[in-house]
């Protein structure tokens, strides 16, 4: 993608070349926030945040092609904010919620019962845990990039990653009806 | 078993925002590029207008003669005199 051409453009007031990196980067972004906050319509004021302080980034971006790097930086902080304030306003109410989801999904699974059932098994995750396994496992960022974007050692992300995926297996073997 | 995790976790890799996503996000941009255009226009004149208001404010103390801040906004001294005449 040509992302040194529309970031330029962009830069200069091109709306039509900022809307291609929207389009661009839109799913890249969504897996990062929907992973971090779960299919929930704050994922979607977020995801627009991103892109808000993308734009008004643009001039501070010195490796063009590398944005998409830089627009996951973006999209993991204001996640976790986010998640800072929800944890502040909903703390009870929203464990009780999620309790309820999970007893209830225990019949056949469908593709998209898949999906959603592994958000909400990340969604269970400790943020901390949560940031490693949402940038290595589902935006596929290697352990260097990831170190980088959430600004913790190498090796921290490893074994963040080893504990939330036996996590995430506890949480998921009951569930899909697998033994790992 | 890792890789049956991470082929499991695989089918949540296609997330996406609610439709008309691009649209809004669109519609923030233009807003903030409308609201930046006012700021460059407004905040000189802003600038300028309380620049002026604070010269205009030490002139007209100037101007007044006022020897100490209690003669300027007016009040008396709080002499035995002046309070004997009130106490009137």
């Amino acid at each position: 993608m040509n992302f040194t051409k529309w970031i330029e453009s962009a830069k200069n007031g091109d709306h039509v070349a900022f809307r291609q990196l929207v389009r661009a980067l839109e799913t890249k972004v969504a897996t990062t926030v929907v992973g971090m906050l779960g299919n929930c319509p704050e994922a979607d004021d977020v995801g627009q945040e991103v892109f808000l302080r993308f734009y008004r980034a643009l001039g501070k971006i010195r490796d063009p092609e590398k944005c998409e790097h830089f627009i996951v930086k973006i999209a993991i902080n204001l996640s976790l904010t986010e998640l800072k304030k929800r944890k502040r306003r909903f703390k009870f109410f929203q464990s009780n919620v999620q309790e309820e989801d999970f007893r209830q999904e225990t019949d056949e699974i469908e593709t998209q019962e898949k999906t959603e059932m592994v958000q909400k098994a990340i969604q269970k995750l400790e943020t901390k845990f949560r940031a490693v396994v949402v940038l290595r496992m589902l935006d596929g960022y290697s352990v260097k990039e990831t170190a980088e974007i959430l600004r913790i050692p190498e090796g921290t992300v490893l074994s963040r990653l080893s504990r939330g995926q036996n996590k995430l297996r506890i949480i998921l073997e009951p569930l899909m009806g697998v033994k790992w | 078993m890792k890789n049956d995790l991470q082929n499991l976790v695989d089918c949540a890799k296609s997330a996406s925002f609610s439709e008309g996503f691009e649209e809004r996000v669109m519609q923030r941009i233009q807003n903030e590029t409308w609201h930046n255009s006012l700021t460059i226009v407004f905040r000189p004149l802003g600038i300028a207008a309380a620049f002026a208001i604070i010269t205009i404010l030490v002139w007209q103390i100037g101007i007044s003669g006022a020897d100490s801040f209690r003669d300027l906004i007016g009040v008396p001294e709080m002499t035995i005199e002046n309070i004997a005449y009130w106490g009137k």
